[in-house]
């Protein structure tokens, strides 16, 4: 039997242990997006609930300057964007990394023009609007190379995508370089589609981006939206009608529409992805880098290899 | 006592340390917790308020620009915030535009929102004001913000989570106490160790010493050392067990002892204990109780001790009982009877005592020693002798004598000292016996001085005598009085003591000798009265004794008068009559009987006497006594005294004064009719009563004093006094009180005049008054008399107008006239003043030092009884101060106190003005916003002083920098508004931009060098709103962009009007560095002579090139320039690089080239533009006759005799002119004719429309046919096709200018073209 007082102090010394050790949880994961066929499969997992809703929080933001101007100032753990926009983050902060990639476009980056313009060449001396990001430049280098134009010979004005139609329908431009759903609903108002991403010589890709630190931190979160993400790809092979029944109304469009977008994009499966990454990733960076130079919107050359993540990693 | 409750120490001690740490741990913690909750609650509560402000101001201007994808993106943006929960924007019909969600966009609110939420989001509607709501747990906020925007209802619902904060604080604060619980736990493992080393381990040695004494071992040896608490105790209980064994062997000794003697003495002795029961009892007690020692012990005392009251035969309270209560001795009680076991009976005494620990009285009481003696002999012995006692002093006792008895000395037989008196002598002396005996010889000193001697003498004759010998002497009572007894003293021989005694028996006999003198005193006094006395006999009436007064008046002798009754000299009445009279006395009824009457002398005369007849017993029989007085003179007096005081009486009631007299107790004695009316009651009612009977009791107490003020100065005073009458009435008495005096001089009251002087009294009052009135006003007073010549003024007009009375006395009051109010205005006053007796109005009158001021004035005039003008009455009053203070007040009002900046109601009332003004002309206003930034940072830190001196300071500034019909106005706070009339939005961007730079250099206050930068929100009218409220509403909006924007700038409303501005200013800031900057160029377009088919002149077009703006048009930046006064710098940086340019083509072969070079209007207006011109020209070594100016037909149509003087300059100094342009303005031709100009341009606009447009032709027609009737060139501008180039050709055109040839082109290129002939195929002849 033991004596009381030593129970006590027993018991004291359990308590104060168990309270000492205490463990950290984790921050919530923030991740911005925009609306974009490609990144709605992120929703897709939050709608099937394959998700901690508190430790993953997808921020929906209009456009992806916005979304990358709060991923700067650290208002975002986690982004989605171009590949052209993860290049150019990189280039001023050093601890960026790719570590999925969404989409790769297959005709969803379009130039849309007003019906009065009937070919690339008559693009001459008009307006033309375009997100001043890489794949807008991208696009509007590889618009004028086909339309044989020099960049002196249009206007240029810098617009984000949610502008579009607002600035056509004003006709304060005369063209947009845009993309879906946006792009397919100004094909609805009327405007043409003159140019897309398949007459590209390199692809548009779109890639979640992170940084260093959260890839330390926040594991468990990124593990956790990784295994979601794949979970609601297979959701889209296996039931494709319930999942585009369910990202449509996001992108305020009809499922058979969204259906149509999905052809314009290549949604690489876990294995692909891998492969991709492995393979093809590295090049795929150099060469959108090099173009980006070209056109002066990345200053300095970038090291390919520390954008993608070592490999010890298991994501 | 209760024994105290212990505790383990080694459990209880630890345990109790814990539990106290823990409670106040969790206390600490759950306090700390609860703290911060609220702090994070309150803090999220605001920065949520303070987001959803920013965000509405944000989305109102979005939405003021029809920017609802800017609103969309502003909405979505709240997610990135910390804590955001959810954002959406609710229409006016409940559905969502915007959230951020995007799923949840157009969907209707009542989709997603639960009941609760769209109740608030209507009320926020409805109410138009915000609200703000949480849930159940407090753990999510939500704010409704009804944008007010445009009427369109919108709401803005914001929702922030604030759990994770919650928990955070939660895991923050258990963490920061589990060091502390661990703290607590090694601590008390600590306290426990030391417990066992410090408190046990000497505890245990301890107890198995005291288990050693208890077992009765006393050799012991302490077990601890040290100098401590512990080692003392275990020292003491060694030496403790010592001393025990020593005192147990001295005890065993002492009970020895105690037995033997117990045994050996004669008293008999119980002991018993606390209890009362018997430990021990000596032989002697067995005896006498018949106890036995062994059956005794054991039992309780009364069981052995029986005793009884001698006397009563009561059973008497146990002895030890009574110790034992009262812890005291109790003494030997002799009266007490013990009854033996066997029946027999002693009496005993008997005496009881407590045993205790110690002989200190406060220790406990052990037992009880008992001892007693047999004593039943003496008892009966002294019984005897007391009953013997008891019998004598009865004696002496009842006896009204007091016996004492006297000790003589047998060496000094002088010496009489007492040795007893009995009780009795306490009521001939008032001292009681022991008094007497206490002081054997003070007895003498009672005695009467002049007995003393006498009593001295008898004492020594009885010693010496065998008889008894009486004498009497005075004795002194206590009290001072002497009493007269009388003393029997005779000797005693005392046979035991062999010692000589007076005994003396004394007897008061004072009031015996008193009556006998007294009796004789009052025989004499009667018999020498004056006053007849007779004494007769009741049945007879004879007379027995007359006095020698009743003899010598009557004329008989005593033998006469004893034959005679009172029949015989009293006439009035006979035996019947006399009898009837005194039977009253006779039966008793009254003890006497006074009447008058008349007594007739021998002689025959008679006289009224006074009788006072009594009854009295004179020896056996019962007799009469009359006592008889004359009053014959007595009644003459009385008869006159009586008229004189009747014709006194009607004297002093006919007086209208009251008259009264008071006695020396203010009781009245007598009063005048005046006095009864004035009180309305008799005269009887009013004597004997004081003023307290009929005046309240304050003012009966201010007559009673002045009636003894009078009485104690005993001289006549006057004294006011306001008396109220029965009726009520108040009446002002004047009244004179004189001491009243008896017939012997002695004063005996106060006689009293009372005048009523009410009337008088007010008249004065009324007077006094007006004086104070007229000396005391603040108003000034001028009197004057009915010639209105001034007679008097008051010191009041004295200090308003610095007149004396002196300076202005005999004058006419017009000379403090200002002369500011005209015939007319005085006029009317004394119209008014006549008619109406009455005259007031506002006046500038001047001050003696010539000052004017403003004066309130009253005048009246005044009549006397005949309602003749008697004088006039003027009352001033300065309202001088009274007008400042008024315009100060109206400057309060309207001006803010601490920058005395206008304020908002100011400001709205210039706004107001401002807007009818820009209605009515067509003008545009602004309406500034301005915030200092860091203001409050500055506030906070230097402290408000330091604010308030930066607010002025920043105030000075803004206000040097407006024109004079702007308004600066400060609305509180580091917030101001500028008002700007008549001025557009680039005037207010202007502006805003001179403020904001303006506003960077530094303030020095007090050795501070404070930056401060503003953020200025800019609203024009009409283009912002067309009311105060929406350019207010809007130019705040824009003034919370530009502080959200960073501050330090300016922004207008709308984002257009913004832009435009700024691209504008921008442009204007570009052009200032864009010579320095080699941004500008020169571009040349070919003029072609067509005739010759051959390029003849360039016209010098100017290019602007900004590295980040791209190129700018001439249109565009042209205008800017001229503004400026930048077109000055840059037209002549034209002229220099155009003529070096021309200078080197026609070095290079091209003679005749022409540079043609544009002039603006500010240029060409400029009177030394010749001189100039000249010097560029020499400077390059270029002749006149290459350089060809270009105005425009506008600019020669602004002032048309300098553009003949200047165009008349230039062409004497041989250089060519053309005007371009030309058609696009109206033209005088009358003014054409006398330009010397060279050629006329047509403009490109008629030359392009001229194909397909008949007008146009007509016009280039019209052109052509003009220039060639005044001899002028023509020249045509945009010729693109060869379709121009072929019609103008036809219709006579000289020169062509256009695409067709070449597009502006750089000089380079330029040279190129000269050596080619424009048109390779002119396609015309």
């Amino acid at each position: 039997m033991m004596r009381p007082g030593k129970r006590i102090l027993y018991l004291l010394v359990i308590f104060a242990s168990l309270t000492a050790c205490n463990s950290q949880t984790e921050k919530p994961l923030r991740v911005g997006t925009i609306p974009w066929a490609g990144y709605e499969l992120l929703y897709l997992a939050r709608d099937l609930q394959y998700y901690d809703n508190a430790q993953i929080q997808l921020k929906e933001l209009a456009t992806n300057t916005e979304v990358i101007h709060a991923f700067r100032q650290g208002q975002l753990d986690m982004v989605t964007a171009t590949l052209d926009s993860a290049l150019q983050l990189a280039e001023t902060q050093s601890d960026i990394k790719i570590i999925l990639i969404f989409n790769i476009s297959n005709g969803a980056d379009k130039l849309m023009v007003d019906p009065t313009i009937t070919s690339l060449k008559a693009l001459k001396g008009k307006r033309v609007g375009v997100e001043k990001s890489g794949v807008g430049v991208y696009m509007l280098a590889q618009v004028l190379k086909a339309a044989e134009l020099d960049s002196s010979d249009i206007s240029i004005v810098p617009t984000t995508v949610n502008q579009h139609s607002f600035l056509l329908k004003n006709q304060r431009v005369d063209a947009v370089i845009s993309f879906d759903p946006v792009a397919y609903k100004l094909q609805q108002q009327g405007y043409i589609n003159l140019f897309d991403s398949r007459q590209l010589p390199a692809p548009i890709v779109d890639v979640l981006v992170t940084r260093d630190s959260a890839l330390k931190l926040q594991q468990k979160s990124i593990q956790q939206l990784l295994e979601g993400y794949w979970k609601a790809r297979n959701y889209l092979t296996e039931n494709p009608q319930d999942a585009l029944i369910r990202i449509a109304p996001r992108l305020e469009i009809s499922t058979e529409e969204l259906e149509l977008l999905y052809q314009k994009l290549i949604l690489p499966e876990r294995e692909r992805q891998q492969y991709i990454f492995n393979q093809q990733l590295k090049i795929i960076i150099e060469s959108v880098a090099k173009m980006m130079m070209d056109a002066g919107l990345l200053e300095k050359e970038l090291d390919s290899q520390q954008l993608l993540v070592d490999e010890k990693m298991d994501l | 006592m209760y024994p105290i409750q212990t505790y383990r120490l080694t459990l209880w001690l630890p345990v109790a340390v814990t539990l106290l740490f823990l409670f106040i741990l969790v206390f600490y913690s759950v306090n700390e917790y609860r703290h911060r909750l609220l702090d994070i609650k309150e803090v999220s509560r605001i920065q949520l308020q303070e987001t959803a402000l920013q965000l509405g101001h944000s989305l109102e201007y979005a939405l003021a620009n029809n920017d609802s994808l800017h609103a969309r993106s502003s909405v979505a943006r709240f997610s990135l915030r910390a804590d955001a929960q959810l954002a959406i924007l609710i229409d006016a019909d409940n559905v969502i535009e915007s959230s951020s969600y995007f799923i949840w966009q157009d969907q209707p609110a009542e989709k997603v929102l639960d009941a609760e939420l769209l109740h608030y989001v209507k009320l926020a509607r409805s109410q138009k004001r915000y609200i703000e709501s949480s849930n159940e747990n407090e753990d999510l906020l939500t704010f409704f913000l009804p944008l007010l925007e445009a009427d369109q209802q919108k709401v803005l619902v914001l929702q922030n989570s604030i759990k994770k904060k919650l928990e955070t604080a939660k895991t923050e604060i258990l963490n920061a106490i589990a060091p502390l619980l661990l703290l607590i736990t090694i601590a008390n493992i600590l306290l426990i160790f030391l417990i066992r080393k410090l408190v046990i381990r000497p505890l245990n040695a301890l107890q198995h010493l005291t288990e050693q004494i208890q077992n009765q071992q006393f050799e012991l040896i302490n077990p601890l050392k040290g100098d401590t608490e512990q080692a003392q105790v275990g020292q003491t209980l060694v030496d403790a067990a010592r001393q025990l064994q020593s005192h147990i062997s001295i005890l065993t000794e002492n009970e020895q002892r105690l037995r033997i003697t117990l045994e050996s003495i004669g008293d008999a002795v119980i002991v018993t204990d606390a209890a009362g029961n018997i430990t021990r009892m000596n032989r002697v007690a067995s005896e006498l109780t018949a106890w036995p020692e062994e059956d005794a012990i054991g039992l309780p005392l009364l069981n052995v001790f029986d005793i009884y009251q001698a006397d009563t035969g009561e059973k008497l309270t146990n002895p030890v009982d009574l110790v034992i209560q009262n812890g005291e001795v109790v003494e030997l009680s002799n009266h007490t009877v013990l009854k033996a076991r066997n029946g027999v009976s002693y009496h005993i005494s008997d005496s009881a005592a407590p045993i205790r620990l110690d002989h200190d009285r406060g220790t406990e009481i052990l037992g009880v020693i008992l001892v007693f003696t047999n004593v039943s002999n003496q008892y009966r012995l002294r019984q005897e002798l007391r009953q013997s006692v008891d019998f004598l002093k009865n004696l002496l006792t009842i006896s009204p004598c007091v016996t004492y008895i006297l000790d003589i000395k047998q060496d000094t037989t002088t010496e009489f000292r007492l040795s007893y008196v009995s009780e009795s002598v306490i009521h001939y002396s008032g001292h009681p016996a022991e008094y007497w005996l206490g002081q054997p010889e003070v007895w003498q000193q009672s005695v009467h001085p002049a007995d003393i001697n006498k009593v001295k003498q008898t004492l020594l004759t009885v010693l010496q005598s065998d008889k008894p010998v009486s004498n009497q002497f005075r004795f002194r009572h206590r009290d001072g009085h002497y009493i007269t007894v009388e003393d029997h003293l005779s000797v005693v021989k005392n046979d035991h003591t062999h010692k000589l005694q007076i005994v003396g028996v004394v007897l008061d006999i004072s009031e015996q000798k008193h009556t006998a003198e007294q009796n004789a005193l009052f025989g004499e006094i009667l018999e020498q009265s004056l006053n007849e006395i007779y004494v007769f006999d009741a049945e007879t009436f004879q007379f027995i004794h007359v006095n020698h007064g009743a003899l010598i008046n009557l004329g008989y002798s005593l033998e006469e008068m004893q034959t005679l009754t009172p029949l015989d000299i009293k006439t009035d009445y006979n035996f019947s009559t006399l009898k009837a009279l005194i039977a009253p006395l006779c039966s008793g009824e009254t003890p006497r009987l006074i009447f008058e009457t008349n007594h007739r002398r021998k002689d025959g005369s008679q006289y009224a006497v006074h009788v006072d007849l009594q009854t009295a017993i004179y020896g056996e029989r019962e007799v009469f006594i009359a006592i008889i007085e004359d009053i014959s003179e007595q009644k003459q007096v009385e008869k006159i005294l009586s008229q004189e005081r009747s014709l006194l009486r009607s004297i002093i009631d006919s007086s209208p004064d009251l008259i009264f007299c008071k006695d020396d107790q203010g009781k009245y004695i007598r009063c005048n009719k005046a006095v009864m009316e004035f009180l309305a009651t008799t005269e009887a009612d009013i004597i004997g009563k004081t003023d307290f009977d009929f005046y309240p009791e304050k003012e009966a107490r201010n007559y009673r004093h002045s009636d003894q003020l009078t009485l104690q100065h005993n001289t006549s005073q006057f004294y006011e006094e306001a008396v109220y009458g029965a009726e009520g009435q108040k009446v002002l008495f004047e009244t004179l009180k004189t001491p009243l005096k008896n017939a012997t001089g002695k004063t005996i009251g106060v006689l009293g005049i009372s005048r009523d002087i009410s009337r008088q009294y007010e008249a004065d009052k009324e007077l006094r008054l007006a004086s104070l009135v007229f000396e005391n006003s603040n108003e000034g007073i001028i009197i004057t008399n009915e010639n209105n010549l001034i007679i008097t003024v008051n010191p009041a007009f004295t200090i308003m107008t610095g007149y004396a009375l002196d300076d202005v006395a005999g004058k006419n009051p017009s000379i403090l006239s200002s002369g500011e109010h005209d015939q007319y205005f005085y006029e009317q006053m004394w119209a008014q003043l006549e008619q109406q007796g009455f005259w007031s109005g506002e006046v500038q009158n001047r001050r003696k030092n010539g000052k004017t001021y403003p004066q309130w004035l009253s005048i009246s005039r005044v009549e006397n009884a005949q309602q003749q003008l008697q004088n006039y009455v003027a009352i001033m009053s300065d309202i001088s101060k009274y007008r400042e203070a008024e315009q100060k007040i109206n400057f309060l009002a309207h001006h803010d106190v601490l920058t005395s900046l206008p304020n908002r109601a100011l400001l709205k009332d210039r706004v107001g003005q401002a807007l009818i003004s820009a209605e009515r002309h067509r003008q545009k206003l602004a309406l500034l916003y301005l915030d200092l930034d860091r203001f409050k940072f500055i506030n906070d830190s230097l402290g408000h002083a330091i604010g308030d001196q930066l607010l002025i300071k920043v105030a000075e500034r803004l206000s040097q920098q407006m024109r004079e019909e702007d308004t600066v106005c400060r609305t509180g706070g580091d917030e101001f508004i500028i008002l700007l009339p008549d001025t557009d939005a680039d005037g207010a961007g202007h502006v805003a931009q001179k403020l904001v730079e303006n506003i960077t250099t530094p303030f020095e206050i007090d050795g501070n060098q404070l930056f401060v930068t503003v953020s200025i929100g800019i609203s024009i009218y009409p283009d912002n709103g067309e009311d105060a409220e929406s350019l207010n509403k809007h130019a705040d909006t824009a003034m919370y962009r530009a502080k959200q924007a960073g501050r330090n700038q300016y922004q207008f409303f709308t984002a257009e009007m913004h832009s435009q501005i700024v691209h504008k200013l921008e442009l204007e800031h570009a052009l200032r560095f864009a010579l320095a900057r080699n941004e500008l160029s020169l571009v040349y377009q070919p003029l072609v002579d067509i005739k010759l088919n051959k390029i003849t002149g360039a016209e010098a077009l100017i290019r602007w090139n900004h590295p980040e703006l791209g190129s700018i048009s001439p249109l565009e930046f042209i205008p800017i320039a001229e503004e400026t006064g930048m077109i000055n710098p840059i037209g002549q940086w034209i002229l220099h690089t155009a003529i070096a340019q021309c200078k080197q083509w026609v070095d290079a072969g091209h003679r005749d080239l022409l540079i043609a070079i544009n002039l603006s209007a500010v240029q060409f207006n400029n009177p030394l533009l010749v001189t100039m011109i000249n010097t560029i020209l020499h400077e390059h070594q270029l002749p006149a006759d290459n350089l060809e100016l270009e105005i425009t037909e506008s600019v020669a149509m602004i002032n048309i005799d300098l553009t003949i003087k200047q165009l008349k300059s230039l062409a004497d100094a041989g250089i060519r002119l053309s005007l371009d342009d030309f058609g696009t303005g109206y033209s005088s031709l009358n003014y054409l004719k006398k330009f010397p100009i060279n050629k006329l341009k047509i403009d490109q606009s008629f030359v392009f429309d001229m194909l397909t447009d008949e007008d146009d032709e007509a016009i280039v027609d019209a052109v052509i046919t003009l220039a060639r009737s005044l001899g002028l060139k023509t020249l045509a501008e945009g010729v693109e096709t060869l379709e121009h180039l072929r019609v103008l050709n036809n219709k006579g055109c000289d020169f062509m200018q256009g695409y067709l040839f070449s597009k502006p082109v750089p000089a380079e290129p330029f040279f190129n073209l000269l050596n080619h002939p424009p048109v390779g195929n002119l396609g015309v002849d």
